[in-house]
């Protein structure tokens, strides 16, 4: 009888440990949208020196680089999320470069993954506002996918 | 998985084991009763008193058909609010189950103890309530992973498989006391939309990876006997 007591205790430690419960690092992530920067004239990809993106009413900067291309979260319980873009940026000089300010406007869906992760969010975008300021370095804006699924394709180019 | 089975295996071949063979050729033949036992599942209750969060009532009961073979139903309600790191959520509802139970035990002279395996088919219908989920965004710049929306999925169904291994021991007359372990298999079940059912009243605790479970039941009975029979040997 007792090796069938230690035998059914075995069984429940087995059981006890669940993959279950561990959210993998596999598992996707919400997707942030992928921005990618163009030149206006030749349609090329460009680098865009020094900016610095924030989002509005948000303290910390989000990234400070020169670069061609980025990933901005988008807010997952609003359907506006504003950044602002400042070119040309200089680290110790506040109000320094070019700011303009971009809004997204978008739907957002949440999914259900599993029991360990939770939820990830999904979003359609709806439209991309540059905020006119008369002083604008950015050209233009266009939606290339407004299914915002995956960080696998490019969601928005901007042309400067 | 597998080592479950060979386990539970394990288990079975070990108790039968302990099956003893009747020495003395009676002249006089033994008497056993058939009768309906009917108890209450206090393994429940005991869960009640380390979980918080858990409410459960549960009887149970058995009809012995056969010398050996006893026809089993349980039914009951239970309540359950689960609680991780990123869900939130209540679930709630009863379920029947039917089946039969066989006993491999032999009895000595007198003696009306079992030792059985048998399965029951299971059903369930209940409530969720999704009190509040976490988004997986590693990225925490806008600081809005937390949602406090409470979504109710009624009329939810499901159905499994369980195969059963316990015993039954005859504490006082017609008094019986009975452990048993369920390995459940499901067999069908009604989703919520975006969400899943993580647990079903009655199959317990569901895994996503596969569709076994494992319960365990602690109970009393009382036995109302009906007639006794010559057991035939």
């Amino acid at each position: 009888m007792k090796k069938s007591i230690i035998l059914f205790f075995i069984s429940c430690i087995i059981l006890s440990c669940e993959p279950d419960d561990i959210c993998l690092s596999s598992i996707p992530d919400t997707p942030k949208l992928i921005i990618v920067f163009y030149d206006e004239s030749s349609g090329l990809k460009k680098e865009v020196t020094n900016l610095k993106i924030q989002g509005s009413n948000n303290e910390k900067i989000y990234q400070f680089k020169t670069t061609d291309s980025i990933a901005v979260p988008l807010k997952n319980l609003e359907k506006i999320t504003n950044y602002s873009f400042v070119k040309d940026f200089k680290e110790n000089v506040d109000n320094s470069g070019n700011n303009d300010n971009i809004l997204i406007n978008y739907q957002y869906n949440h999914i259900y993954i599993s029991r360990a992760c939770g939820y990830f969010s999904n979003y359609d975008l709806n439209q991309i506002v540059i905020e006119n300021d008369n002083l604008n370095w950015i050209i233009k804006s266009e939606i290339m996918n407004s299914a915002v699924k995956d960080e696998k394709v490019i969601h928005v180019k901007i042309f400067h | 998985m597998l080592k479950y089975f060979i386990n539970i295996l394990f288990i079975a071949c070990s108790i039968t084991g302990f099956s003893q063979e009747d020495i003395a050729l009676d002249s006089i033949p033994t008497k056993t009763t058939y009768g309906i036992k009917i108890g209450l599942d206090i393994s429940k209750q005991i869960r009640m008193l380390t979980e918080s969060n858990y409410k459960g009532l549960v009887f149970t009961g058995d009809y012995r058909i056969l010398d050996r073979l006893f026809i089993a139903a349980e039914f009951g309600s239970e309540e359950k609010k689960t609680i991780n790191e990123v869900l939130d959520f209540d679930t709630d509802g009863t379920f029947l189950k039917l089946g039969v139970n066989y006993n491999v035990y032999n009895n000595r002279k007198g003696l009306d103890n079992e030792i059985y395996v048998g399965f029951r088919y299971g059903i369930a219908k209940f409530n969720q309530k999704l009190n509040s989920y976490t988004i997986h965004d590693l990225d925490h710049y806008w600081d809005q992973n937390n949602v406090n929306s409470i979504t109710d999925f009624k009329d939810l169904t499901a159905s499994w498989f369980e195969l059963v291994l316990g015993f039954n021991a005859e504490i006082l007359k017609n008094t019986y006391m009975g452990l048993s372990l369920r390995l459940n298999r499901l067999l069908n079940q009604k989703n919520p939309e975006n969400f899943s059912n993580l647990y079903i009243p009655g199959f317990n605790k569901v895994l996503e990876e596969n569709n076994f479970g494992v319960g365990i039941t602690y109970s009393i009975f009382y036995q109302i006997p009906i007639f006794k029979k010559n057991k035939n040997n």
